[in-house]
């Protein structure tokens, strides 16, 4: 049955996505792994009666978004709770502070990261998360943005050098730090696409 | 598309770049893989375009690969014990004449599995063995043992069990043996791995609670996950793994349950059965009980008297003697809670007659 291999194609196709979408709300990405994985068997076990979907993108962020909630509440997890103290409007977001202590041993690459990114203007730096943190197409940023796709290629590929030219990736040891680094500021200074649908 | 003028910049601007950086497109892999042979000297530029793309993502790739071969197993896992599952219902309903042919291949099975573990499981068990010891906890027959580990793990030990730490615990793993059952609630902690040995299966888990059940002396070995995920290592099957979702028991037999039973399975019914040779997976009932131990109870369902009594031996630190072959394979099926032997040994009576006789207070002659 050739469906079979399309659940896996699907799978393979939104993982990294729905990944990082999930980590706004769960704490541990194994535990995000595991929602994915549920969703994706549910998914399968429903098949006959699933609704014909238009945005299968869509579709999949609001089902996951639910099911971590869902998951969240049921292992009475209240981890990514008091940033509402903050004035955080999204009570989905996690907490910076929390998550950073672990990365606190070498501080002069955080401050690298911190360095490089302020070159990116606020522009070069959302179309860079949609792109490769939040996984979205040209043709989605494009309109998500209200821009032509060309500009969007144009804007991302400038932050690109700008961002290499500060970055000196030949410092391969730290780079795990920096891209968890990279990760946190995303995860926690921006709102998610989810507002988008 | 010229792709031997390409910056890094370029190669990250490339759709189908991206997908072969996060495995999500077979073709492109494929491309990409062959592309970099044959043009070598763009590999510095594919490097770091690649590991300006892991800084971008949350250094995704790291798991992206493994966690796509896990969904795959998990998938095929589904879809297997899905069909399995109809197929007995199915053979169930048409007949008692069927339901007998699948108890025997239930039986064959076993048998098998028994030729498989035997072998393996010596050999495994030694390098086991092996594992230098920190310090271990004994749990004696008739005592439950309740202890935390330095990590902050908890573990209640069910009756006769032993538990071993192995050295260097916490270091960059964390490692333990385990003979006998045990319930263990693991504190979260993905960078160093929690793994249990036992006889038939090493259990790998990363923080989640379940229950493991693997007497040496039992014809079977199980393990039942209440919540998170575990990964399974059968040893007497090459080292096949296996993974368990939430509410879901994995139970592996070594011998047959109940010797009498089918004695009569042919070498060639065997032999078709080889490919799943003892190992179940099962959903568990949200209304029993799975760790009936941990709240002091004694489950029985539809067991031979045989078997009760090693559960007897380790719970109250007794010993049965048998004095009459047909008693030994009685079949009950009963709940106790805080209840003494005698009390347990009398109900049992109730439901189907045997005489037994206490002797100075540890021995017990049923006949």
């Amino acid at each position: 049955m050739g469906h079979e291999d399309a659940l896996v194609d699907l799978f393979n196709t939104f993982y990294p996505s729905l990944m990082n979408f999930g980590s706004k709300f769960m704490q541990e990405r194994e535990d995000t792994r595991d929602t994915i994985n549920h969703l994706f068997l549910r998914l399968w076990d429903m098949r006959q009666q699933l609704p014909v979907v238009e945005n299968v993108r869509a579709y999949l962020f609001t089902a996951i978004k639910r099911e971590l909630l869902a998951r969240k509440k049921s292992a009475g997890l209240e981890i990514l709770k008091h940033h509402r103290f903050y004035g955080d409007l999204d009570a989905d977001q996690p907490c910076f502070e929390e998550v950073v202590i672990r990365f606190q041993e070498k501080e002069e690459m955080i401050s690298k990261i911190k360095k490089a990114m302020s070159y990116l203007t606020e522009r070069e730096k959302e179309l860079i998360r949609l792109r490769f943190f939040e996984d979205l197409g040209y043709d989605e940023i494009a309109s998500q943005c209200g821009i032509s796709k060309r500009t969007a290629y144009n804007i991302i590929h400038a932050g690109l050098t700008t961002l290499r030219k500060h970055l000196s990736c030949d410092e391969r040891g730290n780079l795990f730090l920096v891209a968890s680094m990279l990760f946190l500021l995303f995860n926690s200074s921006y709102l998610i696409v989810s507002k988008g649908f | 598309m010229n792709y031997i003028k390409y910056t890094p910049e370029d190669f990250l601007s490339d759709d189908s770049f991206l997908n072969y950086c996060m495995h999500k497109n077979q073709n492109d892999v494929h491309f990409w893989t062959k592309w970099q042979e044959a043009n070598p000297q763009k590999i510095p530029d594919v490097r770091k375009a690649k590991e300006l793309y892991n800084i971008l993502n949350g250094n995704l790739d790291l798991q992206v690969k493994e966690d796509q071969k896990i969904f795959k197993t998990l998938f095929q896992q589904h879809l297997s014990t899905n069909s399995s599952n109809r197929k007995v219902k199915e053979i169930v309903k048409t007949s008692s004449v069927y339901k007998s042919v699948y108890i025997l291949i239930g039986v064959a099975a076993a048998i098998v599995g028994a030729f498989f573990i035997f072998p393996w499981s010596s050999e495994n068990q030694g390098s086991n063995q092996n594992l230098p010891t920190l310090y271990s906890q004994v749990s004696q027959p008739g005592e439950k043992k309740f202890f935390q580990l330095p990590d902050g793990s908890q573990i209640t030990l069910n009756s006769g069990s032993s538990i071993r730490v192995v050295k260097g615990f916490n270091n960059d793993r964390r490692e333990i043996l385990l003979e006998g059952e045990a319930y263990f609630e693991i504190t979260h902690n993905p960078k160093k791995p929690f793994i249990i040995h036992t006889k038939m299966m090493d259990i790998k888990v990363l923080g989640t609670v379940f229950n493991v059940k693997a007497y040496p002396a039992d014809p079977e070995s199980e393990t039942s996950l209440i919540s998170g995920s575990v990964e399974i290592t059968l040893k007497d099957r090459n080292n096949k793994k296996v993974i368990l979702r939430p509410h879901e028991k994995i139970t592996l037999s070594a011998e047959m349950d109940d010797p009498s039973a089918g004695n009569s399975v042919t070498h060639s019914d065997a032999k078709k059965l080889e490919k799943a040779p003892g190992v179940n997976i099962s959903r568990l009932d949200s209304t029993v009980i799975e760790t009936p131990w941990m709240r002091n109870q004694l489950l029985f369902a539809n067991q031979s008297f045989e078997r009760i009594a090693v559960e007897l031996e380790r719970n109250y630190n007794v010993r049965f003697e048998f004095e009459d072959n047909e008693i030994r394979n009685y079949r009950y099926t009963a709940t106790f809670e805080k209840k003494t032997i005698t009390q347990i040994l009398e109900a049992l009576k109730l439901s189907r007659s045997f005489d037994y006789k206490i002797m100075d207070g540890k021995t017990i002659v049923v006949k």
